[in-house]
């Protein structure tokens, strides 16, 4: 039996029509209740519901052989897993934003609202730019309209919510889609289950 | 619950049988080493931090990090050393205590010492689960591959560690060839772009797996096994077990090591962490077997105790108590009256 994590929320019903699209049955996952675990006796597969930013936790902990998380959760996490494939779903970007007048004023450190924040050490770290950094768990865009922070560091999708709030993308980080994650270990002792599938959904996503 | 050893002190106790038996002496060291000691080799650990303290004498002390740092500071070619000892490292939010068994050779290291050695980490994967995988790569021949893809080295090496071969297509492919070969461990293919030299490594890894085989062990190839050069610069190995979602064994050849230490000889050593196997022990449902409850005459006294050996013998865990235990968790309870019955 191949364990797999799969994120709830928006990505999961991507994800979903991707593994349905493959021949795999998550029809009982689609099914709006409140279990959390689901199986595919057919094909072998127990499917669970997770946080997405907890997805990279029980694939390394071996909770999950393998697991579907964002780019960003694997960039500021950086769990010690194999990434196997990039499914080019739930594509997104990480990227600088801030209200539209907004200027950089370098004599001080840039305060910068985020709630990535490995990723966003190490990115101004690299441009040798001073930060002090402001951790918030979710509605990052309100910190410079509040006065709170001179930029945020976020997953921006099509810029609706900056564009609604009088701000804008100034710097993109690096692009962000779903990748498909395995334990190392589990991937030793699972792999024909787990190359299987890869090459499911590398065929039914036409990933070359 | 069965007053049985754990399968932690079974594996230890068959290891140390084990490499005694490969004519391997028993090492055994402090706690704590100077902390620049640590720092003059800080890459060569798995995480530069360590839990440091000054001395009475004010110098700055460090609890060990790792055990073959001290073993080769003082090793003579032709020492074979095991060890048990506890390591202190970061994991997660904090420090933890590991325990680590393992073993070093220094010396002259050809394949024959090479083969003995690997033999002896499959062996050791054995004890813990027959189930079990030794994935083994060798340091230069992925260095010269990924010298070949014409990348970032650092940045295709730490690619390669995740096996993320669709973003090192994306980023270099000018060498989509040599990549396939570095990150699906095409051995056959890997010979095609390596010099006479180089393909020497291929040989020595494709002997080493063909040795173990036949002696029975599994052991397959695998680059993605990544290790810093400037310490390793030969076969490196990983070893696996069912149970446990990360690597339990892990080793490899370290001349480099040797060399920074200006040692002219070679080094090769693996480490078992004994940690994990407590995930193959039954879990325990009680403190112990049964609470066997006297009251204050010898009649009931010698009942009980006459019970609770008869327990014991069978193997099973017994308290005997003049009072009830009231955080104790028991299968059973059993209490002998005034004229040493069972009530």
């Amino acid at each position: 039996m191949l364990n797999v994590a799969l994120p709830k929320g928006r990505l999961a019903d991507k994800v979903c029509r991707a593994l349905t699209e493959t021949g795999y049955n998550v029809a009982p996952v689609e099914k709006d209740d409140r279990r959390l675990v689901f199986t595919d006796g057919d094909n072998g597969i127990k499917y669970f519901l997770v946080k997405p930013s907890d997805v990279a936790v029980y694939v390394e902990r071996g909770a999950a052989d393998v697991g579907v998380a964002g780019k960003d959760i694997l960039l500021e996490y950086e769990p010690d897993v194999y990434e196997l494939l990039d499914l080019k779903i739930g594509k997104c970007r990480l990227a600088v934003a801030a209200k539209a007048d907004f200027f950089d004023e370098l004599d001080r450190p840039l305060v910068v609202a985020t709630k990535f924040v490995n990723v966003t050490k190490d990115y101004y770290a690299k441009k040798n730019r001073p930060i002090e950094i402001v951790k918030l768990n979710g509605s990052i865009e309100l910190a410079p309209l509040l006065g709170m922070s001179d930029v945020i560091v976020d997953i921006v999708e099509t810029g609706t919510t900056l564009r609604e709030n009088g701000m804008k993308v100034y710097e993109d980080i690096v692009p962000v889609s779903a990748r498909l994650i395995a334990n190392k270990s589990s991937y030793k002792f699972k792999k024909s289950a787990v190359d299987e599938l890869v090459g499911r959904l590398r065929s039914g996503l036409g990933i070359q | 619950m069965d007053a049985k050893p754990t399968k932690k002190e079974q594996v230890a106790q068959n290891l140390r049988a084990l490499y005694s038996s490969y004519g391997y002496c028993r090492y055994r060291m402090s706690n704590f080493e100077e902390y620049s000691f640590y720092l003059k080799n800080k890459n060569f650990l798995t995480s530069d931090k360590i839990v440091t303290f000054n001395d009475l004498d004010g110098r700055l002390m460090a609890l060990k990090p790792d055990v073959t740092l001290s073993i080769v500071k003082t090793a003579k070619p032709g020492d074979k050393l095991y060890y048990i000892e506890n390591v202190y490292r970061p994991m997660g939010i904090s420090y933890r205590e590991i325990e680590q068994m393992g073993v070093e050779t220094v010396g002259k290291i050809n394949v024959h010492v090479e083969a003995e050695l690997l033999l002896l980490a499959a062996k050791s994967l054995r004890e813990v689960d027959e189930n079990c995988v030794l994935d083994i790569s060798h340091v230069g021949l992925v260095n010269a591959l990924a010298d070949k893809a014409g990348a970032d080295k650092k940045d295709l090496l730490a690619l390669l560690s995740k096996k993320n071969y669709h973003e090192a297509a994306e980023r270099y492919p000018e060498n989509e060839a040599v990549l396939k070969a570095l990150f699906f461990t095409d051995l056959s293919a890997a010979k095609t772009y390596l010099t006479d030299k180089e393909r020497e490594y291929v040989d020595e890894l494709l002997y080493l797996i063909d040795f173990l085989n036949k002696a029975g062990q599994k052991a397959e190839a695998d680059f993605s096994l990544v290790d810093d050069e400037r310490y390793y610069n030969g076969i490196i190995f990983r070893g696996y077990v069912k149970k446990v979602p990360r690597p339990i064994l892990s080793g490899g050849r370290y001349d480099r090591l040797l060399k920074k230490m200006h040692k002219d000889f070679g080094g090769m050593g693996f480490a078992l962490y004994l940690n994990e196997i407590s995930l193959y022990d039954e879990r325990p449902k009680f403190d112990c077997d049964c609470l066997v409850l006297y009251t204050e005459t010898e009649t009931s006294y010698h009942a009980a105790c006459d019970y609770a050996d008869a327990l014991r013998a069978q193997g099973k865990t017994v308290r005997l108590s003049p009072e009830f235990c009231p955080d104790l968790r028991t299968e059973k309870t059993v209490l002998f009256d005034r004229g040493g019955k069972i009530c």
